[in-house]
C-alpha cells in the first residue's frame, strides 16, 4: 500500500472514530438522514429492476465481450 | 402539513405501551443498537427485543397485543414491520437463551431525555455472530476495529452460547483482510 492510501485510510478511520464518539441521539438524527437517503435512492426508476437471483447481475450476456474472449 | 417524525416519537410510543403493561422489558437492537457504540449507518428498521407474556394457559408468546395497542393509536402494519412515527419497527420475542441475557442486561440510556435500553456491544456481537448474513458480519468486523468490546466479558459470553467457532472463523477472515 502507497503512503497516499495509507493517509487516505487513516484518515477515514479518524472520521469514523470522530462519527462514533458523538451522543447517541445525534448519531440517531444522522441515522434518519441515510435512511431518507437510502430510501430515495431505492425509488429510483433504475433500482426498480431486480434480477430473480443476485448473482444474475453477473450474466455475461449484460457485458461486451472482452478482448481476451474475442480472441479465443 | 404533516410534522416530521423521529426516532424519538418511536421510542416515546414503545414506553407508553410498556408503561401501559403491554410489554415487559424492551432493549434495541440490530443497527440501531450498534449505533449506539459505531459510527451512525443506514438501516430500514428498528429491531426491539421484548419480552412478553405468555398467552394464558399457553406455552406460546403472541404479538397480539403489541399490534392492537398500537394499530389503535395510528400505527400501520407494513409487512412484519409495525411503522411507528416514520419507523418500521420489528418486536423480537427472544429465541434462546442468548437473547433473554441480552434484554435482561441491556444497558439504560436516554434520547434527549426519553429514557431507553441498548444491548451491550458483546450482546450485539454475539446475536450477529448467530443471525451470520453479511451485513451481520461487516458489523462484528466494525465493532472489531472499533476497540469498544470487552475481549473477557465476550469471550465468556461466545463460550456459553457456543459461538466461538463461528467467531474464530470470522477473526481469521478479518486478521487475513487487516494484513
Amino acid at each position: 500500500m502507497n503512503a497516499w492510501m495509507q493517509r487516505m485510510l487513516e484518515s477515514k478511520r479518524a472520521a469514523r472514530k470522530e462519527a462514533a464518539a458523538l451522543p447517541f441521539a445525534r448519531k440517531l438524527e444522522i441515522l434518519e438522514k441515510l435512511r431518507e437517503r437510502s430510501l430515495l435512492i431505492a425509488s429510483s426508476p433504475l433500482r426498480q429492476t431486480k434480477p430473480e437471483h443476485p448473482l444474475d447481475i453477473l450474466k455475461p450476456a449484460d457485458f461486451p465481450p472482452s478482448p481476451r474472449s474475442e480472441e479465443a | 402539513m404533516e410534522r416530521r417524525r423521529h426516532v424519538k416519537d418511536t421510542l416515546e410510543m414503545i414506553n407508553q405501551m410498556q408503561a401501559a403493561g403491554v410489554i415487559g422489558r424492551y432493549a434495541i437492537g440490530g443497527a440501531v443498537g450498534a449505533t449506539f457504540y459505531l459510527e451512525p449507518f443506514a438501516t430500514q428498521d428498528i429491531d426491539i427485543f421484548v419480552s412478553l407474556q405468555n398467552v394464558s394457559g399457553s406455552p406460546l408468546l403472541s404479538l397480539t397485543p403489541i399490534y392492537e395497542y398500537l394499530t389503535a393509536r395510528g400505527c400501520r402494519v407494513e409487512r412484519e414491520y409495525l411503522v411507528i412515527g416514520n419507523w418500521p419497527v420489528q418486536f423480537l420475542p427472544p429465541c434462546d437463551a442468548l437473547d433473554e441475557e441480552a434484554l435482561a442486561q441491556a444497558i439504560e440510556t436516554d434520547v434527549d431525555g426519553i429514557p431507553t435500553r441498548v444491548m451491550t456491544a458483546e450482546h450485539l456481537v454475539a446475536i450477529a455472530l448467530r443471525t451470520g448474513r453479511i451485513k451481520d458480519t461487516i458489523r462484528v468486523k466494525l465493532f472489531i476495529e472499533s476497540g469498544v468490546l470487552d475481549a473477557v466479558r465476550l469471550d465468556d459470553m461466545l463460550t456459553r452460547h457456543g459461538l466461538l467457532p463461528k467467531w474464530e472463523k470470522l477473526a481469521r477472515q478479518y486478521r487475513d483482510e487487516n494484513v
